[in-house]
C-alpha cells in the first residue's frame, strides 16, 4: 500500500506536469529536394540528440513539433545521398522555423542504415536508464562473437575457460551469473538452450546490445538482480543479404548468412543460418602432466580432444508493414552444439607450473527446436495506443556422453584404459514464453506502459546407459518451473522535453513443482515432491535531464529482487538439500550518470564525447550454496550481502566518418558486507574488504582510421586497432594471507588489430585480424589458460536494397 | 545462478571434501614428547567463501594468531596425514592421477614437496603396519556405486612406506543390496587381518542400512575371508574423519558406529561401539556401548584415542539443530571424553562450537591434546590432559575458522 500512495502522487503529478508543458517549443518546417530539385520522399529528418524524427511525404515536405528551446543538430539523410546537417536554434516563442534541404548525391547505401541506428541509439542512451548501447555495425566484418563484443564496454568482463565455445561466466558491474538476465528482441533467453550462447551469435545478427546496468525498464520482464542484456537482432527497413565466412587459427570456422526479402503485398520472409567450429587446438604453457612412465613432466603442449561444433538456421514468415501489423511474422529453427566437455578448473605448483587435468573423451550434444510468433503494431485501433506480442516454445535436447574411461595426458597419450560403458544422460526440456506489451501515448508527455511476460518450463533426464539409475533421479519424471512478471511504468516528458521520467512498478510470481526433494525435518531426512510459489513487487524510477545540447545528466533507482531458482529452493534430489524458507536475493541499485556530445568546429567535422557513470547497489540476501566440510549434504542458504560501487567512463572522439578513437574505463569496489559473523558477535575479517576473484579495474580502448576512395574502384580501407587491459586481482580477499605470495590472476594487456577492405557499397568486404598480437599468456580465471596470439580472415558479401520496403 | 567457474570449482572441492573428507590425524595413542619445535599447519576457513589459507604456528597451547599472517599458495594439495611422524599429501593432476608426496614445511610456512610417489587413485592413506600404507577408494568417485549391480569395488594401492614405491594394486568386492552406494570409512591392521569399514547406504535416501559392515582381509594376501555384520548399529568405523578405531591395552579392536544424521544418515539406531576381542575375527556379541545413551540422547562422530582404552569424540546437540546446516552453521558440537572399556562418558567444559569436521582434535605431545573450538565468541583451541581429564583454555585465532591442522616435527 505504501508502493501505492507514491506512484498515485507521482502520477497525478505528472498529469499536472503535462498539462503544463503541451504545446512549447517550435516547430520545424521545409522541403527536401534533390539538385535537379526533385522532391525527395521518405526522407529520414531527425534530431538526434532529442531523439526525435520525421520522414518527409511525397512532396518532400516535413514537419518536426514542438522542438524544445536551444540548440540542436537537425540531420537529414537518404538512402544514395549524403547526409545533410544543419545547426538550429530553437527559441520558446512558439514560432515555426522553416528550412529547406538540397542533398547532393552519395552512392555509400550505408549510411542510411548508420544514421537510423544512431538515431535509436541516442534515444536510448538518453533515457534515465544506466545503459550502454552497443552498435555491431563497427564489428560485421571481423570475426567475433557476440561475447567479445561485450568484453569491450564498460561494466561488463566476460570470462572464459578457453576457446570458441568454452563455458563463460558474464560479469556485469561484480554481478554474475542469473543475477543478469539476458533477452533477445525483448524475450528471456535463459532457458532457449545452447545454440543462444553468446560466443555462437556472429554480430552480423544482431543490430546493437543494450546493456542495463542496475535498473531495468519493464519492458524486460525478468527478475534481474543486476542488470539486463538485450540483443536486438536486425529489423531493417530494407530487403538485404548478409553472408560471410571466416577462417582463422586452431582451424576455427564461422559462417553466416541472414537476409530479408519483402514483397510488396507485405509477405516477409527473414531467414538467419550461422556455423561455427573450432579444433581450439591453442597452446598451453608451463603445464605439468604425467608420462606414460609415471613421472610428472613440466612443457608446453597443445589442447586437444576440445572440439565446438555449433550451427543454428531459422526463418521468419510473415507480414510487415501492414494496416493491421508492422509486423507479424512467425518463426521456425533448429540448432545443435557438440562440444568436448572441458575441464575448467586450475592449479598451480610451488614453481609456477600450471595444473589441468587433460581432456577426456567426454561430449555433450545440444539440439535445440524454436518455434516463435511475435506482433507489433503501433497505433492500433487510435493513435497512440501501441501493442506488442512476442511467444516461443524451445525444446532443448541435451545428451552428456561421459567418458569410456580412457585418461590422457597433456602429451594426447592413453595413460589409463577403465574400459567402461560410458554413462550417457539426457535431459529434455520444454519451454514455453510470451511477452506481451501495451504503451499509450496519453499525449505528448505521458505515456502508461504495461507489460506481461510469463514462462513455463518442463524438464525431465533419464540415463540412457545404466537405466537402473532412473529410479534414482529426482527429474525422471518432469520438474516445472513457471514464472510470471508483471510491469507498469509511467514515461513522463517535461521541460521542453529536457526532463525524461520512467516511474516503474514491477510484480514477481513464480511457482515451482519438483519431485524427490530431500529436506531436513526435525531431525530426519525427508524425501517428497515440492511445490511452493514466491511473489514479490519491485519498484524503480530513471530520470534523465538535458541541461543544454551538450550535456544530459541522469539517474535511476530500482529496488529489484532475483527469485531462488529451482535447484537452490528444492536442491538437487542428490547431495544438495531443498530449503524452502530461502529468501529472494534483493537489491537497491543507485545510479547516476553525465554524458556529454559537442561539435568542436562549426563544421560538425569534429565530435568530441563522454560519458561518465557512478553506482552503489547494496545486496542483501545473497544466496550461495552452504556446503557442510564433513557432511554429505549442502543447502543454498542467503547470507547478508555485498555492496558495490564504482564508476565507469567512456570518451570518444570522431573526425568526420574517417577516424575514431574511444577509451573506456571502468572501477568497481565489489565490498564484503557481512559485519559479524553469521549467528555470533564476532567481527567478520574481511567486513568491507573487496571481494575475492573479482576484477575490480579495467578498461578498453580502440582506435580505427578509414582511407576512402582508394583506387578507381573507389575502395575503402578500415585499420583498427584495439586493446583490453584487466589489472591484477586477487584469487582470495587482500586482507587475509599477506604473509606470503598471494595468488593473483595477472594483469592483461591484449592488443588486436584488424583491416579491412570493402568495395565502394561496401558490398564486398574482407577483413584480416590479429587477437593478442604479442601472444601474452592470458588468464580470465586462475591457472587457466586463454588462447594465445591467433589470425583469421574474413570475407563476406552484403546486398542492401535501395528501395525501402 | 549461473554458477561461476570459481563457485563451481570451491563446489567440487565441498563435494569432494564431503565425500572423501580427509583425515589429519597424528597416530592414535601414541604419545610424544613436546619438544618445542613441532610445527603446526592449520588450514584456516575464511568463512566468506573464498579459498581456504595456510598458516602455521609454533604452539597450540597458546598464542594470539591472525588470518592476515597466513598464507596461500604452497604445495597443491588435496589431503595430508601425519604417519609416524611423516607427513604426506596427495595432489591431484590428471583425472584421477594423483602425486603421494611427503610433505615438508618452509620457514615462511609454505608446503614443499621431498619425494614424490605418482598413484592412480585419490583415496585416503591408511598405516596398517610393517611400513605399510594402503589407500582405498570406491569404484565411483562421489556417485553412487553403479545402481542394480550386486557387488561394488573397493580400490586400493599398497606402498612400502621406506621405499616409498607403490608395492600392489586391487579392488576389495563388497556385496552389496541393488540400487545402493559404498564408500569406505576406514581400514585398520590388527594381528593378521584387516578391518575395512564401510557405508551401506540407499542410493535414494542416502540413509544407511541397520547394519555395521567390514570386510576381513587376509593381511598378507590382500584377499577378501569374510564380510561381518552386527545390527545394533551402523555406518561403522568413520576413521577418515580423524579416527574411528581404538586398540585397547588388550589388544581389543573397538569400531565406533557413526549414525548420526550429518553422515551415516539412520539415527533409528544409536550411535555406539562395537568390539572384536584379541584373537578373534567376529564381533563380540556380548559388548555394545551404546554412545547415545551415554551422552543425553544424542548421536555423535570420531573416536580419537588417547590412550588407555579412552577416546575423545563430539556430539551432535540435536535440540539445536533444525535445518541441516545447522550441523556446521550452528554451534551445536560438543566434546566428549569417553572410556571405551568401562562404557563411560564425561563431557567436556568447552564451549558449543561449530562443526570443524576434519581436526577437531591434534595430539600435541605429553599426553596432551588440542580440541578446537569454533564458538560464539571465537576460534580457540583448549588443551585436553589425558592424564587428568583436565581442559584448559589454548591459543586463539582470528578471523577464520580452523578446519584442519596438521602437526610437523622439526
Amino acid at each position: 500500500m505504501r508502493y501505492g500512495h507514491i506512484v498515485v502522487l507521482v502520477l497525478s503529478f505528472s498529469v499536472v506536469m503535462a498539462r503544463a508543458q503541451e504545446g512549447t517549443g517550435i516547430d520545424l518546417r521545409g522541403k527536401i529536394h534533390n539538385g535537379n530539385g526533385k522532391p525527395l520522399s521518405s526522407v529520414s529528418i531527425s534530431i538526434d540528440s532529442l531523439g526525435i524524427s520525421a520522414v518527409s511525404d511525397t512532396l518532400g515536405q516535413y514537419v518536426i513539433k514542438h522542438i524544445p528551446p536551444g540548440i540542436h543538430i537537425v540531420s537529414v539523410s537518404c538512402i544514395g545521398y549524403k547526409t545533410a546537417l544543419q545547426k538550429i536554434v530553437a527559441t520558446d516563442n512558439g514560432k515555426e522555423l522553416m528550412i529547406d534541404f538540397i542533398l547532393t548525391e552519395d552512392h555509400s547505401t550505408l549510411r542510411e542504415i548508420t544514421v537510423q541506428s544512431k538515431i535509436k541509439t541516442q534515444q536510448i542512451k538518453e533515457s534515465g536508464f544506466n545503459v550502454n548501447v552497443i552498435d555491431t555495425k563497427p564489428y560485421e566484418n571481423r570475426a567475433l562473437g557476440l561475447n567479445q563484443i561485450l568484453n569491450q564496454t564498460t561494466g561488463v568482463r566476460i570470462r572464459e575457460n578457453g576457446g570458441l565455445g568454452s563455458g563463460y561466466t558474464f560479469y556485469l558491474n561484480g554481478m554474475s551469473g542469473s543475477q543478469v538476465k539476458f533477452f533477445i528482441d525483448g524475450q528471456p533467453m535463459e532457458d532457449f538452450g545452447a545454440v543462444f550462447g553468446l560466443h555462437n551469435i556472429p554480430a552480423n545478427m544482431v543490430e546493437r546490445i543494450e546493456v542495463y546496468k542496475g535498473a531495468v525498464p519493464i519492458q524486460f520482464g525478468s527478475d534481474a538482480l543486476g542488470g539486463a542484456v538485450n540483443i536486438v537482432t536486425k529489423q531493417k527497413t530494407r530487403n538485404y543479404l548478409d553472408a560471410s565466412y571466416s577462417y582463422g587459427s586452431f582451424n576455427t570456422h564461422r559462417a553466416n548468412i541472414t537476409g530479408q526479402y519483402r514483397m510488396d503485398s507485405g509477405f516477409t520472409v527473414k531467414p538467419g543460418f550461422y556455423y561455427n567450429y573450432s579444433d581450439n587446438t591453442f597452446m598451453l604453457y608451463q603445464l605439468k602432466t604425467r608420462l606414460k612412465s609415471g613421472v610428472d613432466s613440466v612443457g608446453d603442449f597443445r589442447r586437444f580432444l576440445s572440439n565446438y561444433q555449433s550451427y543454428k538456421g531459422d526463418v521468419e514468415l510473415g507480414f510487415t508493414g501492414k494496416k493491421w501489423a508492422d509486423h507479424l511474422l512467425a518463426d521456425i529453427g533448429y540448432g545443435e552444439v557438440k562440444s568436448n566437455i572441458i575441464n575448467a578448473s586450475g592449479n598451480r605448483d610451488p614453481y609456477g607450473n600450471f595444473i589441468l587435468s587433460a581432456p577426456t573423451d567426454a561430449y555433450y550434444t545440444d539440439k535445440n527446436t524454436i518455434t516463435g510468433l511475435r506482433y507489433m503494431k503501433k497505433n492500433l485501433f487510435f493513435r497512440g495506443l501501441d501493442v506488442n506480442f512476442s511467444g516461443s516454445y524451445t525444446y532443448q535436447n541435451n545428451i552428456n556422453h561421459g567418458t569410456s574411461g580412457k585418461q590422457y595426458n597433456w602429451l594426447g597419450e592413453l595413460i589409463r584404459d577403465d574400459n567402461r560403458l560410458r554413462e550417457i544422460r539426457n535431459f529434455r526440456q520444454h519451454f514455453f514464453q510470451q511477452t506481451s506489451g501495451i504503451a499509450y501515448r496519453l499525449n505528448h508527455h505521458h505515456t502508461f506502459n504495461f507489460n506481461f511476460t510469463s514462462s513455463y518450463l518442463e524438464r525431465s533426464e533419464r540415463y540412457l546407459t545404466y537405466p537402473e539409475k532412473n529410479s534414482l533421479n529426482p527429474l525422471n519424471t518432469p520438474n516445472t518451473l513457471s514464472k510470471k512478471v508483471y510491469g507498469l511504468s509511467h514515461d513522463y516528458k517535461a521541460f521542453n522535453d529536457k526532463l525524461l521520467t520512467t516511474l516503474s512498478l514491477k510484480y514477481f510470481d513464480f511457482g515451482i513443482y519438483t519431485r524427490v526433494s530431500k529436506s531436513y525435518s526435525f531431525g530426519q531426512l525427508v524425501i517428497e515432491d515440492k511445490y511452493t510459489g514466491l511473489t514479490q513487487p519491485g519498484y524503480g524510477l530513471a530520470t534523465s535531464y538535458k541541461i543544454n545540447d551538450n550535456w544530459l545528466v541522469k539517474g535511476s533507482f530500482e529496488k529489484t529482487y532475483r527469485l531462488p531458482e529451482a535447484v537452490e529452493i528444492f536442491g538437487n534430489g542428490f547431495n544438495t538439500l531443498s530449503n524452502t524458507e530461502l529468501q529472494p536475493e534483493s537489491s537497491n541499485n543507485f545510479n547516476a550518470g553525465v554524458l556529454y556530445q559537442a561539435f568542436a568546429d562549426k563544421n560538425f567535422n569534429h565530435k568530441i564525447f563522454a560519458e561518465a557513470n557512478g553506482f552503489l547497489w547494496l545486496v542483501n540476501q545473497m544466496i550461495f550454496l552452504n556446503s557442510g566440510m564433513g557432511s554429505r549434504f549442502n543447502v543454498y542458504s542467503n547470507i547478508e550481502g555485498v555492496h558495490i560501487r564504482g564508476a565507469d567512463m567512456m570518451l570518444g572522439y570522431a573526425y568526420r566518418d574517417k577516424f575514431a578513437l574511444s577509451v573506456n574505463a571502468t572501477y568497481q569496489d565489489v565490498l564484503n558486507n557481512i559485519k559479524y559473523e553469521t549467528g555470533t558477535t564476532i567481527p567478520n575479517f574481511v567486513y568491507r574488504d573487496r571481494m575475492y576473484n573479482t576484477p575490480w579495474l579495467f578498461g578498453n580502448a580502440d582506435a580505427a582510421y578509414t582511407f576512402t576512395d582508394i583506387g578507381k574502384k573507389k575502395l575503402r580501407l578500415n585499420v583498427l586497432y584495439s586493446l583490453n587491459y584487466v589489472n591484477e586481482f586477487y584469487l582470495n580477499y587482500p586482507s587475509i594471507a599477506r604473509a606470503g605470495e598471494k595468488y593473483v590472476i595477472p594483469t592483461q594487456v591484449v592488443q588486436n588489430a584488424a583491416v579491412t577492405f570493402s568495395s565502394e557499397e561496401s558490398t564486398y568486404n574482407i577483413s584480416l585480424e590479429c587477437l593478442n598480437i604479442f601472444d601474452k599468456m592470458t588468464f580470465d580465471n586462475f591457472a587457466v589458460q586463454k588462447p594465445g596470439r591467433s589470425f583469421s580472415v574474413k570475407v563476406r558479401y552484403y546486398l542492401l536494397s535501395k528501395k525501402k520496403v | 545462478m549461473k554458477i561461476t567457474n570459481a563457485s563451481m570449482s570451491k563446489t567440487m572441492i565441498c563435494i569432494a571434501m564431503v565425500l572423501l573428507c580427509a583425515c589429519s590425524r597424528d597416530k592414535e595413542g601414541s604419545p610424544e614428547p613436546q619438544t618445542g619445535d613441532d610445527k603446526f599447519y592449520l588450514l584456516v576457513n575464511p568463512r566468506t567463501g573464498a579459498d581456504y589459507v595456510g598458516h602455521t604456528v609454533l604452539s597450540l597451547a597458546e598464542g594470539d594468531y591472525n588470518i592476515a599472517n597466513a598464507v596461500e599458495g604452497g604445495m597443491n594439495w588435496n589431503y595430508m596425514w601425519n604417519i609416524n611422524g611423516t607427513v604426506y599429501g596427495l595432489e591431484k593432476v590428471d583425472g584421477n592421477q594423483c602425486n603421494l608426496f611427503k610433505a615438508a614445511l618452509s620457514e615462511g610456512g609454505l608446503l614443499s614437496a621431498t619425494a614424490t610417489l605418482p598413484v592412480n587413485l585419490q583415496g585416503y592413506l591408511y598405516d596398517i603396519g610393517s611400513d605399510q600404507l594402503i589407500s582405498i577408494q570406491s569404484e565411483q568417485y562421489i556417485e553412487a556405486n553403479p545402481a542394480g549391480s550386486a557387488t561394488a569395488n573397493i580400490h586400493y594401492n599398497l606402498m612400502d612406506a621406506k621405499t616409498f614405491t607403490v608395492t600392489k594394486t586391487g579392488v576389495f568386492p563388497v556385496q552389496i543390496i541393488p540400487n545402493s552406494a559404498v564408500w569406505p570409512n576406514g581400514i585398520y591392521a590388527k594381528e593378521d587381518k584387516l578391518y575395512l569399514s564401510y557405508i551401506h547406504v540407499d542410493g535414494t535416501t542416502y540413509e544407511s542400512y541397520p547394519k555395521a559392515e567390514a570386510l576381513v582381509i587376509n593381511r598378507s594376501t590382500l584377499a577378501v575371508e569374510k564380510t561381518i555384520t552386527d545390527t545394533r548399529s551402523c555406518s561403522l568405523g568413520v576413521d577418515f574423519l580423524q579416527g574411528g578405531f581404538v586398540l585397547a591395552d588388550d589388544g581389543a579392536l573397538y569400531i565406533s558406529t557413526s549414525n548420526t544424521d550429518y553422515w551415516g544418515v539412520n539415527e533409528s539406531l544409536p550411535a555406539g561401539v562395537l568390539r572384536i576381542k584379541a584373537g578373534e575375527t567376529d564381533f563380540d556379541d556380548s559388548y555394545f556401548f551404546d554412545i547415545t545413551a551415554a551422552v543425553g540422547g544424542n548421536h555423535n562422530i570420531v573416536l580419537y584415542p588417547v590412550g588407555g582404552g579412552k577416546a575423545l569424540t563430539k556430539v551432535f546437540r540435536k535440540d539445536l539443530i533444525v535445518n541441516y546446516s545447522d550441523y556446521w552453521e550452528g554451534f551445536v558440537v560438543e566434546y566428549w571424553a569417553v572410556d571405551v572399556v568401562s562404557k563411560t562418558a564425561q563431557r567436556l567444559n568447552i564451549p558449543l562450537s561449530r562443526d570443524c569436521t576434519w581436526a577437531d582434535f591434534i595430539n600435541i605431545g605429553n599426553n596432551k591434546y588440542a580440541i578446537i573450538s569454533n564458538g560464539e565468541t571465537g576460534t580457540y583451541y583448549y588443551i585436553y590432559d589425558a592424564a587428568t581429564g583436565s581442559v584448559k583454555q589454548g591459543a586463539k585465532y582470528n578471523g577464520g575458522n580452523i578446519t584442519w591442522n596438521i602437526k610437523f616435527p622439526k
